[in-house]
């Protein structure tokens, strides 16, 4: 009854306190094969998301040439939303490579992306691309977003990391209609307590930056975790999904430390042996981190739409569902 | 873009091992991930297939070793058909039937000239009237004419044909009519079709079905590459199926049975619990039980997985990689490299003893011995170096003599001899206490084996030994030793650590030392391998002098330095070349009494100079210019051009080069905190301008000062502001760049109408900011 009331209070307070309207959500939905559980449904209703950026494939280089990786399959489509965001992944080293040849690159995308769209019974004005580019990969990473956009004309957005706003001058600004900024995956992954999806003290050295970044930025928001598989204070692997309550009814996850787990005795979970004496630190978000990390932000920028990473059943039950309400009325 | 893509059993498996392959290869370089290793898998394991199961930190497969079998294959069956068509067939005209791309378009044509006896319809003439030659192009009708869907190929960039096409089952019960009625007398035709049979089912919609096929037929068929080729198929299908335990028993049969395929065995096993398997193997054939337990070793634990094996076949095979596994897991714990990239410190011989031990779990050890003892294992010389290497860690060094001893019988190669010499030399060093004339004795030869004869022996002798980590370990651990001993100049001889040379006596101590006549051969092998020769502390002397304007000793120290030898690795012609160094005569990259307006090392480098100045010449002329400073001729000149040299000989001229030396260690782009204040400092270069600045008469003299004195005084602020406080991104974004320094005030107050002055605009981008011109 007493959280009833705190959470009531803290809506009304939300609600009082915005004057401007509530940002728009939606979501990432980064599986290989498109089908929505019951629960993802009723969730993009409740939440009222009408647009989901739906992972169309990676692509990377095969026998050096770019190739799409894992294409989406769609499974279900009588419960795609109103909007679809097709969203591709490109491996840096695609762009490494030296002299690629980008016109064809740009041909070939579009057309595949149409094949997808055509599969579904969809049509797309807005495209997104992912990737991390490096000093080394910018030009032709640019170049291929110019060409991209001149060829198709449609609309054009980027995924942006945490130092490529600070340092925006040297990583330069991608030539899109907007930017997505990644709030998440700001740490490295190792056999430390630090949590590598989100760490305040780790945003906090860019978030500063963000107002002068010289593109509208919008902002997508972590809801996902995993495990992260440590033998003699070695990464072994890093195990998606994985969450605290998975595991804490299992006895053989021994918690030795908030968040760290060791196993007791030889098993197998999901495919993967985990030996005696590993541990596993999982790595999740906490609706407090996303309340403060929608605080941090709204200091410095006015997104017009907060996309969450990524829908998934065991990512949406893990929220207090009003936490995705203080996100959206957050700035 | 149409890329054929080899099919080798389950799509999906081949997928991921191509693109992995992709990215291992990418940095597969030998064993550069065995680094902190002594104990060599190579060398110890006899046999290489199981090269790929040998412990890699950083890779799935050891070096990211991604063998396939299909090569192998192919090679077979053209040598199976050539020995079944005889004199019919030549090996060109056998592997363009069976692999070239564009015969499945001429197929159909073929089997009616076969039919027909029509012999010159073929790209080949045979006597298509024999049985077997018609045999042949049945057989070629069905594997090539079916590879569309047993060998696919696809677009990559065409997403509406990506699914795996399936066999049609009309078209199998075909085949199998066909199989049927061949006769059993033609047990290599028969056996192909068989084959062909397995393979058509496994691509069909019933997946089943080739597992029942295999069930019902197999004892028929003869042990072949075929038959091992089939039973893949089959571990494949029972895993599509999620029947695990199927598969995996499959597949540790293959592993046993089958060498080429123990890669693809080992990748597509699906791990269990140790108590999982302790079931899943009950009625297997005890090989077979062996080999399940060496593969859930690689993935688990392979300390249980041993005893699993030993219990059910001592003699197995199997036992020994995992044993090396073993081993090289605990190096890797144990041999750790700290952040300068060397082994971390040792502190004493009992902290080094004592973590030693730590990692060696005292249990395990004694069963490692027992095995040796008992010598039912088939490979006793890994079993031997490994209990004495073990009992070597666990600080039982009279052990692991006598296991050492009993390894020399068994080890017949030069790789064994020389493995087992690594290891007793560790064990020698290791179990010293204190070095004195005898330990010298017991070390030396081959210490002087692992120093000099190991590294300059032929690459290809000895690329499987892994003996780097124990060319630090051995220096560190004696240096350790004489440190203990308060034998500090001998500690740094045979493993030197930075700031030795800041303390003059134990400078003075090493030249004395170095000088020394008649050196022992003991220390003959330590001061061929130390680092610094007796010019490098000469020059580094002088080089320190300098900075304090102390010319005249700077130039004693130099006058000491003699040419030395120096052997340097030349790429191009793969081998060491002896090369007579000389420190006095190396000319400095540019002239560094030049005081240009801009510092652009780069093009001063560049421009052609008249005279060309080594550090030595240097000192000389600064010696010279000083004098004349002293006794009052041309001052303003004199001054100018020390000042110059001291300006360029810090870290914003054009002759850094003049501090390179390998005891002062400033190569990089930034100065150590030790250095700080005599590289970045710009003292004397204002002593001798500010001199200058004094004698000065003309107003064009005057002006040139003034400039130059505001090159120094941003040089001050990029040291004190950014340098120094270590602020990475100087000079980037909004950070200040230029100030008013007082030289430009001067500059403009007093000296616009020289012709330094509209040079200064003309060059100085800075300058003319200040000026408010652009």
């Amino acid at each position: 009854m007493k959280k009833w009331m705190i959470l009531l209070v803290l809506y009304f307070l939300y609600a009082c306190q915005s004057s401007t309207p509530p940002v728009a959500l939606s979501a990432y939905y980064w599986k290989t094969h498109y089908k929505l559980t019951t629960v993802e449904q009723s969730f993009l209703q409740e939440k009222e998301i009408h647009k989901l950026y739906i992972r169309y494939c990676d692509v990377g280089l095969k026998n050096n040439e770019p190739v799409p990786i894992a294409p989406i399959e769609w499974r279900e489509i009588t419960t795609l939303p109103k909007e679809i965001v097709p969203v591709i992944y490109i491996k840096n080293e695609v762009f490494l490579k030296p002299h690629v040849d980008i016109k064809d690159l740009v041909q070939k995308l579009k057309i595949y992306v149409q094949q997808i769209n055509a599969k579904a019974g969809v049509q797309t004005q807005h495209v997104q691309f992912d990737c991390d580019w490096s000093l080394q990969s910018k030009e032709q990473f640019f170049e291929f977003l110019t060409e991209f956009k001149k060829d198709t004309q449609w609309y054009l957005s980027a995924t942006i990391r945490l130092h490529q706003v600070k340092y925006f001058k040297k990583t330069g600004v991608p030539p899109v209609d907007h930017g997505v900024l990644m709030y998440y995956n700001m740490g490295t992954i190792a056999p430390v307590d630090e949590n590598s999806i989100y760490d305040r003290s780790i945003a906090q050295k860019y978030v500063a930056r963000l107002s002068d970044y010289p593109l509208h930025l919008d902002v997508a928001l972590p809801i996902f975790s995993w495990g992260v598989q440590i033998r003699d204070h070695k990464v072994v692997t890093v195990i998606g999904g994985m969450r605290e309550q998975d595991i804490r009814q299992d006895t053989v996850f021994k918690k030795i430390q908030d968040f760290t787990y060791e196993i007791t005795e030889e098993y197998v979970y999901k495919g993967r042996l985990l030996q005696k004496g590993d541990r596993i630190k999982i790595e999740e978000v906490s609706a407090k981190d996303l309340q403060q990390a929608t605080k941090d932000l709204s200091t410095y920028i006015k997104p017009r739409e907060v996309i969450l990473y990524d829908l998934d059943e065991k990512n949406i039950k893990y929220y207090e569902q009003e936490v995705f309400k203080t996100i959206r009325h957050g700035y | 873009m149409n890329k054929k893509f080899l099919k080798l059993f389950v799509t999906a498996i081949s997928v991921l091992l191509s693109s992995w392959g992709i990215y291992v290869y990418g940095c597969a370089d030998g064993w550069w991930g065995a680094y902190n290793s002594v104990f060599s898998p190579e060398i110890t394991v006899n046999q290489s297939s199981y090269q790929p199961f040998f412990y890699d930190a950083e890779n799935l497969f050891y070096s990211g070793d991604a063998r396939s079998a299909q090569q192998q294959f192919l090679v077979e069956n053209v040598q199976d058909w050539k020995t079944y068509l005889g004199t019919f067939a030549t090996e060109d005209a056998l592997s363009y039937y069976l692999y070239n791309d564009t015969v499945p378009e001429y197929l159909d044509n073929w089997r009616v000239a076969v039919q027909n006896n029509n012999t010159f319809e073929l790209p080949y003439l045979w006597d298509v009237k024999d049985q077997k030659v018609k045999n042949f192009f049945i057989f070629l009708q069905i594997a090539r004419g079916t590879e569309q869907i047993t060998n696919q190929t696809y677009d990559y960039w065409d997403y509406d044909n990506r699914q795996q096409l399936k066999m049609e089952a009309h078209k199998i019960v075909a085949v199998e009519n066909l199989y049927n009625k061949i006769s059993s007398t033609d047990s290599f035709f028969k056996n192909r079709m068989w084959f062909q049979l397995m393979r058509l089912k496994f691509y069909s919609d019933n997946i089943q079905s080739a597992i029942t096929f295999f069930d019902q037929t197999h004892k028929t068929q003869p042990k072949n590459t075929l038959y091992y080729r089939a039973l893949h198929y089959v571990a494949g299908a029972n895993k599509s199926q999620g029947n695990y335990q199927k598969s995996n028993e499959i597949l540790a049969q293959l592993f046993d049975e089958f060498p080429l395929l123990q890669h693809a065995a080992v990748f597509e096993y699906r791990p269990m619990t140790h108590k999982e398997v302790k079931i899943s193997i009950q009625k297997l054939q005890p090989a077979h039980q062996a080999a399940f337990w060496a593969i859930q070793g690689y993935y688990g634990d392979a300390l249980d997985a041993m005893k699993e094996i030993y219990a059910v076949d001592p003699s197995s095979k199997h036992i020994d990689f995992l044993l090396t596994r073993y081993i090289n897991i605990i190096e890797s714990q144990v041999n750790i490299y700290g952040d300068s990239w060397q082994p971390t410190a040792m502190k004493s011989v009992n902290d080094f003893r004592k973590k030693m031990k730590k990692n060696v779990d005292a249990a395990t050890f004694h069963w490692v011995q027992e095995v040796a003892k008992e010598g039912k294992v088939t490979n006793p010389f890994l079993w031997q170096v490994a209990s004495g290497y073990l009992a070597s860690m666990q600080t039982k060094f009279s052990e692991a003599t006598g296991y050492y001893l009993n390894a020399k019988q068994y080890a017949k190669t030069d790789n064994q001899k020389n493995q087992l010499r690594l290891l007793n030399l560790m064990n020698e060093i290791a179990k010293t206490d204190k070095v004195d004339k005898k330990v010298e004795a017991r070390l030396l030869e081959d210490l002087n084996w692992l120093h000099h004869e190991l590294p300059n022996t032929d690459y290809s002798k000895v690329e499987d030994m892994r003996y780097s980590y124990a060319i630090t370990w051995s220096k560190q651990y004696l240096s350790m030793l004489y440190k203990q001993q308060k034998n500090d100049l001998f500690a740094e001889v045979v493993f030197s650590k930075v700031g030795f040379y800041k303390n003059q006596k134990q400078s003075e101590a090493m030249e004395q030392f170095l000088l020394k006549p008649n050196h022992s051969a003991w220390e003959r092998l330590w001061i061929d391998l130390y680092e610094f020769k007796l010019a490098d502390i000469y020059e580094s002397r002088g080089i320190y002098l300098f900075y304090q304007d102390k010319i005249d000793e700077a130039l004693a120290e130099f006058e000491k330095i003699t040419p030395f030898e120096r052997k340097t690795y030349n790429w191009e012609k793969e081998r060491d070349e002896t090369q007579l160094v000389d420190y006095r005569t190396i000319p400095l990259p540019g002239n560094p009494f030049n005081g240009k307006i801009k510092d652009c090392n780069d093009c001063e480098h560049a421009a052609r100079q008249s005279i060309k100045y080594s550090s030595f010449d240097l000192l000389k002329k600064i010696k010279e210019m000083k004098a004349k400073i002293a006794i009052g001729e041309d001052v303003y000149n004199n001054a100018l051009l020390v000042g110059n040299a001291f300006y360029n000989a810090s870290y914003f001229g054009n002759a850094r080069a003049f501090y390179h030396n390998s005891i002062i260690n400033e190569y990089g782009n930034s100065i150590s905190k030790e250095h700080e204040k005599m590289l970045y400092g710009m003292g004397n270069v204002k002593k001798y301008y500010t001199l200058a600045q004094n004698a000065a008469e003309t107003s064009e003299q005057k002006a040139k000062i003034a400039y130059m004195l505001a090159k120094v005084e941003r040089n001050d602020f990029y040291s004190n502001t950014y340098f120094i406080p270590n602020e990475y991104y100087s000079g980037y974004g909004n950070n200040v760049m230029i100030r008013k320094w007082k030289g430009f005030e001067e500059l403009k107050n007093n000296y616009s109408d020289t012709k330094y002055y509209q040079d200064v605009i003309a060059e100085c981008g800075y300058f003319r900011k200040y000026l408010g011109l652009q």
